[in-house]
């Protein structure tokens, strides 16, 4: 009787084992009368390009903590395109652990070190950063990108020039004195409460200059930072808290067909588009694509204006807060930006196309949603002159229908 | 007296339980795309006939094939016939390599199913018998693709329109069998018939930054069918111990109605692409006739012939082949011819070896295709045959099937399907009911 059972196992393997198998190809088309759909592009072209306000934020931490910032910007620029500029920054710092006896050790130099990852405007500008002490506390959570920090009296003044890899403030020896407890003080971080970086107004184009903040980096070199010296040691306080206070000047003036949108501003753009032509179609891509002048930025001699290298695509109910969508990025084979990962976009399209979604309006904005990205003046030369379907912002739809 | 034995019928549930798990190994596989024919898309999906794990042996003559321990589902008359309470689960795996007149090379699929479960009970042993089955009544598992690339402004990928065609229609019969005198036979059955037929076209690329494209097209119907069947028999003809039944089943026209949708997306998560569409299919009738001829308990013979005009199908939504808004009908009439033998060495000797207890078939039929595209005649030609092979449970029995034949031709549009098929059934036979007598 052993057998039947040995038959039973050997079947019932193969069963499980073979039903899986399958080789598909063309064969019997010819026999199947369905209308035979295939994967085609529609572009729809923006109907509507406009501007639209969004909520900036530049503050934020310098060790990686949400909210995250690792730049502060300071500087003070005039473009004709863009519109002028200024920034002021704000850094705090975090008392490390100090090395054994540094508190009886009196404190012989105090210098805050700036290391320059960023410049926006004229790179041979030179102009003075004015350094004051902040009065108050202050949060990078929540702050708006308009308030101005308490400050006392000016403590320093320090010329920088777009030449300069490292800015260095060396604080008066009368302010050290008068601060020699508080860096080994374990109140530090309630008692002091960071600096001010103030430009001057600078002659001729000036410059909008980039410092990084990020405590993180492991090359100590590289991280601007508090320098509190004694005679026997120097301990380096990593900045934690950041904040540029952004503001605008004269605007700019576009050139026709081109719709110029300036990071640090609280400005993006804002996307319609009419979907009539490809209701209930099934959608298997949807691409974004900003089509980009760059002839209107990068370096024009001596004026830099950086081109952003990163935007995010939020859509925007009927009611309620825009949700992010994805992010956009430069095009391979093009100046453009592009959505890259577009999962989220074309599930978004598919659910318009079906009569299922609110949303009719996109919105680029500067920072990815996550913001991690550092504040910047970026710009983004948006070409909107809509005489090709490739000169106007706009979504690239990949469905599938009979009628290609 | 007439008492209920509860440890037979404890034994006879784990028995049955075995075989439904058994049965639940191609269901499994089933979820992970398997696929047959492409002529499975005509109609209502290619039809399918269980009666029993002995007919499927013998070339599918089912309708005078007489047994106590199979029950054959085609004619409600043999149910008669049934000593014991009987359960059987059969399932199948197919393997098919299909070729046609324009592509190169072949497409090859593999397909498991389940054939059939079904329960018999002897209300009166030999006189009035109770079935309750559950079997396929046809099976759509087509898929044929097509490559192609799409440009885009960035970059060229590779994508796949795969048309592909799932579900069927399920039957579930329930019916009486009643023994008339001698050589009469008569009984009717009830059969629920329901189902979903899917039309799938699904895209997919190479490239992951696309989604798949899944538009479905899903029939669903229901409607309930009768079918009446009779036999005579006719004993010692040529010996004294010997039969030449003559069975003649007729299952009557139904009317499905049901809704028709057009889908986007996959399972729960579907999105509808357009309105619901009522309406209705009308499925022809089916007439069968056989004969068969037992000589003592060692030999038996049948034979099947099976008419059903497909040319009368009537439906208001379109189907494979059907769409009578367009004029579209590749529909024809479907004929069957099959027979086959059985050899039991050992005839009603208990005592003999395994072997000897064994019983062996063979058969044979051939099919004219419910479906005629571009007019063109579509034949099945298949041997069928398999072995019985006893258990050491009275009344159990291991059947192993297999069919090999071909379908169609490389001509035209035609596809020819060369196709195997194995299949795995248990049968379980227990006596229920025990009369004691009172001394």
């Amino acid at each position: 009787m052993r057998v039947p059972a040995l038959v039973q196992a050997a079947a019932g393997l193969a069963l499980v084992a073979l039903s899986a198998c399958q080789d598909p190809s063309t064969v019997g088309l010819g026999l199947i009368d369905e209308d035979s759909p295939s994967p085609n592009v529609r572009v729809l072209t923006a109907a509507t390009v406009d501007t639209v306000k969004y909520d900036l934020v530049t503050s934020g931490l310098a060790d990686g903590s949400t909210p995250t910032q690792t730049r502060v910007l300071v500087g003070n620029v005039r473009d004709a395109l863009y519109g002028d500029a200024a920034s002021t920054a704000y850094v705090d710092a975090l008392r490390p652990t100090l090395p054994d006896g540094f508190d009886d050790r009196p404190i012989t130099r105090v210098t805050l070190e700036l290391r320059r990852e960023y410049v926006y405007g004229d790179t041979t500008a030179a102009f003075p950063i004015e350094l004051r002490q902040v009065q108050g506390a202050w949060s990078p959570t929540g702050l708006p990108p308009d308030t101005t920090l308490g400050t006392g009296d000016l403590l320093t003044t320090t010329t920088v020039s777009g030449t300069d890899s490292t800015v260095v403030f060396t604080l008066p020896a009368a302010w050290v004195a008068a601060n020699d407890s508080l860096f080994s003080s374990s109140s530090f971080s309630s008692s002091f409460e960071g600096f001010e970086l103030r430009p001057v107004v600078a002659a001729g184009a000036g410059a909008v200059f980039g410092f990084t903040a990020t405590a993180s980096n492991r090359i100590v070199s590289r991280r601007s930072v508090i320098r509190v010296a004694t005679a026997r040691d120097t301990v380096a306080f990593p900045l934690s808290e950041v904040f540029s206070r952004i503001t605008s000047g004269t605007p700019g003036l576009a050139p026709m067909g081109r719709r110029l949108v300036r990071a640090g501003s609280g400005t993006g753009i804002k996307l319609t588009f009419g979907f009539n032509d490809v209701l209930r179609l099934p959608l298997s891509q949807a691409v974004l694509r900003l089509p980009l002048d760059a002839s209107l930025a990068g370096t024009d001699g001596t004026f830099k204006r950086p081109l952003a290298r990163l935007a995010t695509v939020f859509a925007r109910p009927a009611t309620g807060a825009p949700q992010y969508l994805t992010n956009l990025r430069p095009a391979a084979s093009s100046a453009d930006l592009r959505t890259t990962v577009p999962a989220q976009l074309t599930q978004l399209v598919q659910g318009i196309l079906l009569g299922q979604a609110t949303f009719r309006q996109f919105e680029v904005r500067f920072t990815d949603v996550l913001q991690t990205a550092a504040v910047s003046l970026d710009v983004l030369p948006v070409i909107t002159d809509g005489s090709t379907p490739t000169t106007q912002p706009r979504l690239s739809l990949t469905v599938v229908s009979a009628d290609a | 007296m007439t008492l209920f034995s509860t440890r037979r019928v404890l034994r006879f549930a784990g028995a049955c339980a075995a075989a439904v798990a058994l049965a639940g190994a191609p269901a499994r596989a089933q979820g992970l795309n398997n696929y047959g024919s492409v002529y499975s898309r005509y109609g209502l999906g290619e039809r399918t006939d269980f009666g029993s794990s002995q007919s499927e042996m013998v070339g599918g003559a089912q309708t005078a094939l007489r047994s106590t321990l199979y029950n054959g589902l085609a004619n409600p008359a043999l149910w008669s016939d049934q000593q014991i309470t009987t359960f059987s689960a059969a399932v199948g795996l197919q393997g098919i390599r299909s070729t046609d007149a324009t592509t190169d090379g072949a497409s090859r699929a593999t397909a498991g199913d389940v054939a059939g479960i079904q329960l018999g009970i002897p209300i009166l042993p030999t006189r009035l018998g109770l079935t309750l089955a559950y079997r396929p009544y046809s099976r759509v598992n087509y898929r044929a693709s097509i490559p192609g690339s799409l440009v885009t402004e960035d970059d060229t990928t590779a994508f796949a329109l795969n048309q592909e065609g799932a579900g069927g229609l399920q039957r579930i019969s329930g019916g009486l069998g009643l023994r008339l005198g001698q050589a009469v036979q008569i009984g009717a059955s009830a059969d629920v018939i329901f189902g979903t037929v899917e039309y799938v076209q699904r895209t997919t690329f190479e490239e992951g930054a696309f989604n798949e494209v899944r538009q479905s097209r899903s029939t669903r119907l229901s409607g309930i069918s009768g079918t009446l069947g009779a036999a005579v028999t006719a004993r010692s003809l040529a010996g004294d111990d010997d039969a030449l039944t003559l069975g003649l089943a007729v299952t009557l026209p139904t009317r499905l109605t049901g809704t028709q949708t057009l889908t986007l997306g996959e399972s729960l998560d579907r999105d509808t692409l357009a309105a619901e569409t009522e309406g209705s299919a009308t499925l022809p009738l089916l007439t069968r006739g056989g004969l068969s001829y037992r000589s003592g308990a060692r030999w038996t013979a049948a034979i099947d012939a099976l008419y059903e005009p497909w040319t009368s199908f009537e439906s208001t939504l379109p189907v494979g082949g059907y769409n009578e808004p367009a004029g579209l009908n590749d529909l024809r009439d479907r004929v069957r011819v099959g027979g086959g033998v059985e050899l039991l060495p050992a005839g009603r000797d208990r005592n003999a070896g395994l072997l000897a207890r064994t019983a062996y078939r063979l058969g044979a039929y051939g099919e004219r295709g419910l479906y005629a595209p571009d007019g063109s005649t579509v034949q099945t030609y298949a041997i069928t045959g398999g072995v019985s092979v006893p258990n050491r449970i009275s009344g159990a029995r291991i059947d192993l099937g297999f069919e090999v034949g071909t379908r169609g031709a490389a001509e035209g549009a035609l596809v020819r399907d060369v196709f195997a098929r194995g299949s795995l059934t248990l049968n379980f036979g227990e006596r229920w009911f025990i009369r004691r007598r009172i001394e």
